[in-house]
């Protein structure tokens, strides 16, 4: 009995020594394996407005109702009783978006707002509609309210509106705070 | 009787030299050595940089955390790793510390990478950016990391392109833990 159990001692000791052995040696040849992943990150340009000319509706004789539109390419158009007169020349705004190549935005501009009287002669407080904005963008070649940077990461965007007065209307100067923001598509 | 045990010999030679001509049937199983494998890659997105910033993506790749930049489009994931090797085997895991690219006076410095492994059974972090982690009863694991994007120094331009290494050692031989 005493032998066999030695026997199986020996035996145990043996299996652990073959075990650890098997370990060890896997250890030791254990190379490093190393795999590779790309990293990527694609960072734009944020976009730039700035602002190059007012948006100008010109002086306008408004006796009897009426609107003028100014195009976002320059052309004006009046309707009813306006009249422009000479002198301050009316023209759409022009901003300068700066940006990354080649990528289109969104210009978000409200749909109305209302010009304030700020100078004149005296008369109570007033204000005209102004509204109907639309956007030109030059590098898109498209009026609407997307536009495109270059391949140099530039565009042109220009801004017309309609503004209208009512008959009345108390003589001065009238301006409008024009938010335009400009946003990636 | 020597030409009784030649033709004897000469029997028993025909019908093996048929079956070696035929596919082999049984092949013994090779030992299994550690493998890594890239399965997909650490992607940042596409994010609006006005200057210095950070993007975090979790190994997840879900919660990404931006410290002014704005997300744009496309959404970020976590590189996926497949590790293989034996049954129950240990492995420990490294990942770099810090990977710096330059592009002029903007640099980005990508850190703070973090693994977390699908089969989670003694999975634990054991060092700076060191894991261990077990492989399961099939010899197979796989690992999700994630990592830190920080832009100093402006933005850098045409972004950030970079290799993320991971290497694998075993600890043990598996099975016979």
């Amino acid at each position: 009995m005493r032998d066999h159990g030695f026997a199986r001692a020996a035996f145990a000791w043996s299996g652990a020594a073959l075990a650890a052995g098997l370990a060890g040696q896997a250890v030791a040849a254990g190379r490093r394996v190393t795999a590779i992943a790309s990293v990527r990150a694609e960072i734009v340009r944020p976009l730039q407005a700035i602002a190059l000319s007012p948006l100008s509706f010109g002086w306008v004789q408004a006796g009897l109702p009426g609107t003028v539109t100014v195009s976002p390419r320059g052309e004006v158009t009046l309707a009813g009783g306006a009249k422009l007169m000479k002198g301050d020349p009316a023209g759409p705004a022009q901003f300068q978006i700066r940006g990354e190549p080649g990528l289109f935005y969104r210009v978000n501009i409200p749909a109305s707002v209302q010009a304030v009287r700020r100078a004149g002669p005296p008369a109570g407080p007033a204000t005209l509609a102004a509204g109907d904005f639309r956007a030109w963008s030059q590098t898109a070649a498209a009026t609407g309210l997307v536009g495109r940077l270059d391949r140099l990461g530039a565009d042109t965007l220009t801004i017309g509106g309609t503004v209208h007065a009512p008959g009345g209307t108390p003589p001065g100067w009238y301006t409008i705070t024009l938010p335009v923001t400009v946003a990636y598509e | 009787m020597p030409g009784a045990v030649l033709l004897l010999v000469a029997a028993f030679a025909a019908p093996s030299a048929g079956l070696l001509s035929a596919p082999a049937p049984v092949r013994a199983p090779a030992e299994r050595q550690l493998q890594v494998e890239r399965l997909q890659s650490l992607s940042f997105g596409v994010f609006v940089a006005p200057g210095e910033g950070s993007v975090t993506v979790p190994p997840s790749g879900l919660d990404v955390a931006y410290e002014h930049v704005f997300p744009m489009r496309g959404s970020p994931s976590g590189a996926v790793f497949q590790i293989k090797g034996k049954p129950r085997q240990a492995v420990e895991v490294q990942l770099p510390g810090q990977i710096e690219t330059r592009s002029g006076a903007a640099h980005a410095v990508l850190h703070a990478f973090k693994a977390e492994a699908e089969y989670r059974t003694g999975f634990e972090a054991v060092g700076p950016n060191a894991y261990r982690v077990e492989l399961d009863a099939s010899g197979r694991n796989l690992l999700h990391v994630g990592g830190r994007l920080d832009l100093r120094g402006g933005t850098p331009q045409s972004g950030v392109n970079a290799d993320l290494w991971l290497s694998a050692r075993a600890l043990d031989d598996g099975a016979a833990r």
